[in-house]
């Protein structure tokens, strides 16, 4: 897939991704966890529940770059 | 859909330039507010009922900078407090009309509704381009019958536009574009864009910019809850990016501007602004901008006027259904159901 557009540089973005193409859509916490929906809420309520489910070791935040791209 | 009202926030409550040496009236978040500009330029925000006999100020006259009332004649300063009663020496301790903490920025008249004491200046979010004199502004405002958050919705969701605007703003590339939301959650901030890489240029855009050829097309929506939206809309060459610090000399930029402004539980101030850089003195191009974006607002307007009685004649609770679409005004909804429940909890401290 094409690189992912990420606008906002805060410490605790939450990042979600509509798949090109398809109907998922791809969510990415602050911490690095990711995971495919295809419900917005059900999405929303995996995203705002961090850390809870998002892996057992939570990584660093992620700095990403300002592109288009 | 809950309509709590979020307080302790600055709103728009009106133009600048609508504040003149007339008393002002207009209600936000439920509370009827006059406003005048005093002789020395700055605006003035008062409780918009006199404390006697509840007259509305605004139907009062101004004398220097003292509204009178219209009723019995209780007189008010700019900070609301009684400094005449008629008929009588003494001014009771309690005749006062609350003052409310204002700031007049980007164009824009903001008022603080909530604790007083907990107003702060640089926590009014900014909308540049209104008053910059590199950029050119149309205007307006439209009342909407219907609650903010339906207006919220509305705004989060740009695909609403290819079957209420159709033929307005919709254009074929969007289908085919991915979409990120992004939210901040410490700052409250949600951004939903749409990078469109390599897509045909409008006829307007090529007549108005002189580009030639394909664009690339960002469409941003920044939204700073609750009240300010913008809709950041820039056009370059295929290809063309921002620099690295931010600047973005090489492309053009239309701003637009929302402000979602409650008046009451089930009706909203929809003040909406277009700014550009480029055509800065093109009557044509302010004239196109200002019908098209007028149209576009109406058009929701009516939508949503009608969804309001609709939503207002259902119980508590009613079913909806979410697709992909409403990923934003999902994130926009629950950044405005904690802002609104924080409340009770600080107040709890207090």
């Amino acid at each position: 897939m094409t690189g992912r557009v990420a606008m906002l540089r805060g410490g605790a973005v939450h990042r979600v991704h509509w798949r090109l193409g398809t109907d998922l859509l791809v969510a990415v916490c602050h911490c690095g966890a990711e995971r495919d929906f295809d419900d917005p809420v059900a999405l929303w309520d995996w995203l705002l529940a961090h850390p809870t489910g998002h892996g057992s070791t939570p990584a660093a935040p992620r700095p990403m770059a300002v592109s288009a791209r | 859909m809950m309509t709590a009202f979020v307080r302790d926030q600055w709103y728009v409550a009106a133009y600048g330039q609508e504040i003149g040496r007339e008393l002002f009236a207009r209600t936000v978040l439920g509370e009827p507010l006059v406003f005048y500009r005093a002789e020395t330029g700055e605006v003035v925000a008062l409780a918009d009922r006199c404390v006697h006999r509840r007259y509305p100020l605004s139907e009062s006259r101004l004398d220097g900078d003292t509204i009178v009332c219209g009723y019995h004649g209780f007189t008010y300063d700019k900070v609301g407090t009684c400094v005449s009663v008629p008929g009588q020496a003494r001014i009771p301790r309690t005749a006062r009309v609350p003052a409310y903490p204002v700031v007049e920025r980007d164009s824009f008249v903001w008022v603080w509704i909530g604790a007083a004491d907990l107003a702060d200046e640089s926590l009014i979010p900014r909308a540049p381009w209104l008053d910059d004199p590199a950029y050119t502004t149309v205007c307006g405002m439209e009342p909407l019958a219907a609650r903010y958050l339906l207006l919220v919705d509305n705004l989060l969701d740009l695909s609403h536009e290819t079957y209420l605007h159709g033929g307005y703003i919709g254009t074929p590339e969007v289908a085919a574009t991915p979409i990120t939301t992004e939210v901040d959650e410490d700052n409250g901030i949600v951004y939903v864009s749409r990078h469109m890489d390599d897509a045909a240029c409008p006829p307007f855009y090529a007549k108005s910019t002189g580009i030639e050829g394909r664009i690339t097309r960002w469409q941003d929506i920044e939204y700073r809850p609750p009240c300010l939206y913008l809709l950041h809309s820039r056009i370059a060459p295929v290809g063309v990016l921002p620099e690295e610090d931010g600047s973005d000399p090489n492309a053009f930029h239309v701003e637009v501007v929302y402000a979602i402004t409650p008046e009451t539980e089930h009706s909203t101030h929809d003040f909406w602004a277009v700014a550009r850089d480029f055509a800065l003195d093109d009557q044509g191009v302010s004239d196109f901008l200002a019908e098209s974006n007028r149209t576009v607002v109406l058009q929701d307007v009516t939508a949503l006027d009608i969804l309001e009685k609709v939503i207002e004649s259902e119980p508590d609770g009613y079913q909806e259904l979410s697709v992909n679409i409403d990923t934003g005004g999902l994130a926009a909804r629950r950044i405005l159901q904690r802002m609104a429940a924080a409340e009770p909890a600080r107040a709890a401290r207090v």
